[in-house]
Formats: structure tokens, sequence, C-alpha cells
């Protein structure tokens, strides 16, 4: 196995700025106390023939939003609008819904069976306030809600496939990311930059053959700040979860 | 799918213009109560397109049961009591469409919502 997926260095790409930060993700990581798990007494291991499974990805992302949300509670306090694009097994939004009291939880998928695996995640563990919207990323939401979305929570297809593979509406695309793993993320880019609200937040997955610092870059050039807020190590991956937040504009 | 989620959605269909707001066939609609929330409704309310709302409760009124109580037909200005607040509350949060369609009022295309889930994703001749 080792020889057909050799440990990427976590610091083989990016500046000494970014190794920085990404240094201080994983010592982050280290500190930050596990987020408890939301039930998913509802699932069947058939399920998961349809429904991408929790994964360390998923147990790093809500690590992370318990971490972020608990440091800033204003965020979770003031916090209106939650949406997660391609919600999955529905976990990440559940788990954040309930930091986040008075919030309506707005889920896409493309995937049918993912939506509906979403609804049960959130049923089981008292989350109601959750609609669920069957589309690609959050197009048809783009016009009603510019500058609208408080927290936006994005766990992309991130894994490098060939682009053909990146297709349908199945379990595939729930992993698979094209060149880079950036098929998806680059289509996503434009979109939570366009949603994310003036003090809102955006929780996002990378793997580090995603290039990361440039996804920053394109996102910076767009009026918004990413940085690695934890990191840790997968098996033969680094995967970290990006906050995003709106630069404040600085009066002249 | 709640009257608030309605308010969100846009069709992005070709040929469309403005693709908003999306007519509601309602087959199958139902009420959950939920616990009135005054933040939330409150946060929400500034940044609605009223209109659409009140076109939305028209289109499913004749599947709602038990009738909502009143809300105003233009939002008032200003602060709004919590009886309004309420009712409102309830329109955008309890008023679940579970079986229908929204069809685009620019090029008639329908998206059906099966099981409380509308279906937005446009075929590729369609993009």
């Amino acid at each position: 196995m080792t020889d057909f997926h050799p440990l990427r260095s976590a610091n083989d790409r990016g500046s000494k700025n970014w190794e920085q930060l990404n240094k201080i993700a994983e010592k982050r990581a280290k500190e930050a106390s596990p987020a408890t798990m939301p039930s998913l007494d509802h699932a069947t291991m058939s399920d998961y023939g349809q429904v991408y499974e929790p994964s360390d990805d998923t147990y790093l992302l809500i690590d992370g939003i318990q971490s972020d949300l608990t440091e800033n509670q204003s965020i979770a306090k003031s916090a209106r609008t939650i949406l997660e694009l391609g919600s999955g097994n529905g976990v990440p939004i559940t788990f954040c819904s309930k930091l986040v009291p008075s919030a309506l939880a707005i889920a896409t998928d493309i995937n049918p069976n993912a939506l509906a695996f979403t609804k049960k995640t959130a049923m089981e563990n008292n989350v109601t306030k959750l609609e669920t919207i069957q589309c690609d990323l959050a197009t048809p939401l783009l016009e009603s809600c510019k500058q609208r979305i408080d927290i936006i929570i994005f766990n992309p297809p991130y894994v490098p496939t060939p682009d053909e593979e990146v297709s349908g509406n199945g379990i595939e695309v729930s992993w698979a990311g094209g060149e880079r793993g950036r098929l998806v993320v680059d289509r996503a880019i434009p979109q939570i930059a366009h949603l994310l609200s003036e003090n809102g937040v955006c929780y996002m997955i990378t793997v580090d053959d995603n290039e990361p610092e440039e996804i920053s870059k394109m996102f910076d050039a767009l009026g918004i700040k990413m940085f690695p807020l934890v990191r840790r190590r997968a098996y033969n991956e680094y995967l970290s979860v990006q906050k995003l937040v709106r630069k404040k504009q600085t009066k002249p | 799918m709640r009257l608030l989620t309605h308010n969100y959605l846009i069709s992005n269909v070709k040929g469309t213009k403005e693709g908003y707001p999306l007519q509601i066939e309602a087959e199958e609609v139902v009420i959950e109560d939920s616990p009135f929330d005054q933040e939330l409704v409150t946060g929400i309310l500034p940044k609605l397109n009223y209109e659409a709302v009140i076109g939305a409760l028209h289109q499913v009124a004749d599947k709602v049961e038990p009738k909502p109580a009143d809300i105003p037909e233009k939002l008032p200005e200003g602060e709004i009591d919590t009886a309004t607040l309420e009712a409102l509350y309830h329109v955008l949060f309890n008023i679940h469409v579970i079986e229908g369609h929204l069809v685009c009022p620019d090029t008639g295309r329908k998206f059906p919502i099966k099981q409380g889930i509308p279906n937005m994703i446009l075929h590729e001749d369609e993009i």
C-alpha cells in the first residue's frame, strides 16, 4: 500500500508563512477538546453504499467547528442562517445547528439519498429547523442570499481523481475531486465568496494535494481571508479545516 | 419545504429572465408546529421578499388546515408586535410543502417537490 500511497510531506508545498499557519493549526487540533459525534442510530450499513460514511475528515470538521464557535460565541449567538454545500451524511450541519440555537439550517446535495439521510440525522438529534434542497452547490440560492449566510460548511469531494469520475449523483461524487481534487472546490469558491455575510464564517475541508495556499489566494482576490483552523494527519494525507471570513474594509 | 425556503429559491433554467418568485403547485401540505423563535424571525424578516411570502401563502392556502392567523399584506415598518411576529413565524416555519411542484414563472419549467425536498437540478441542455 505504501508504495501507492506515499505520505505526502506536510510542507512540500506552500510558503514559509503558510507552513507556519499549518503548524499553528496542528497545535490547535491537538489542544481542542474532541467534539461528540451526533447520533447516527438511524443508519444501517446499506445506507453507506449510497451516502458518505463519517470519516476522519468529518471528525476534524466538527472538532474545528466546535473549537471555533466555542472561542467565538458571538458568531454562534448571532448566526441566523447556516448552509452546508453537499451535506452528505448530515453530521456537520446537524452538529453545527446544535451549537447555534436561533438559525435556519439549509442543506444542499445533488444526491437525493444524501438529503434523505441528512434529514434523518437532524431529526435523530432533535434538530428541527433544517431545510434540504436538491441542487448543485448553492446555485438556486445565489440570487436571494447574497452576503446573507452566516455559517457555511463545505466538505468538498477533495480526492484527486481523473476528471471524468466527477459526474452523476451517486456515492462517487461525494469524494471524487478531479485534478488536484479541485474540480468542485474551484466552482464553489465564487459562490462562497458571494454568499458569506458581513460577519459570517465558512469552514472548509482541504487536503494538501488541493494546494490550499493557492485556494487562499483565489479567495483573497474575492475579498475573503482564508487560513488553516485545525489540521491533522489521516493515513497518508494531511487534512485541514480552513476558516474563511470576509476581509474588513479599512476606512481611509 | 418551508415557505421560507421558497422565498430563497430561484429558477436558473436557460431562457429565464427573473426566474422568481416560483409558483407553488402544492399537492400535499402539512403544518408542523414548532416553538416560536422571535430572534430568528426578527433576524430573517428584513431580508425577505415579502411580496413573495404573500404570494406563496395564497398559492398553498386551500391546502393549509387549520387556516393560519392573518399576516399583514405589507411588512409593517418599525417594530412589529409579538402577535404579528408569531403569525409570520408560523407561516414561514411551520407550513411545509411535502409534495407538488415549483414552476418557473418565465419558462414554465416544473421543479418537483418530493418528500419535502425540492429538486432544482437542471439537465445539461437547460444550463
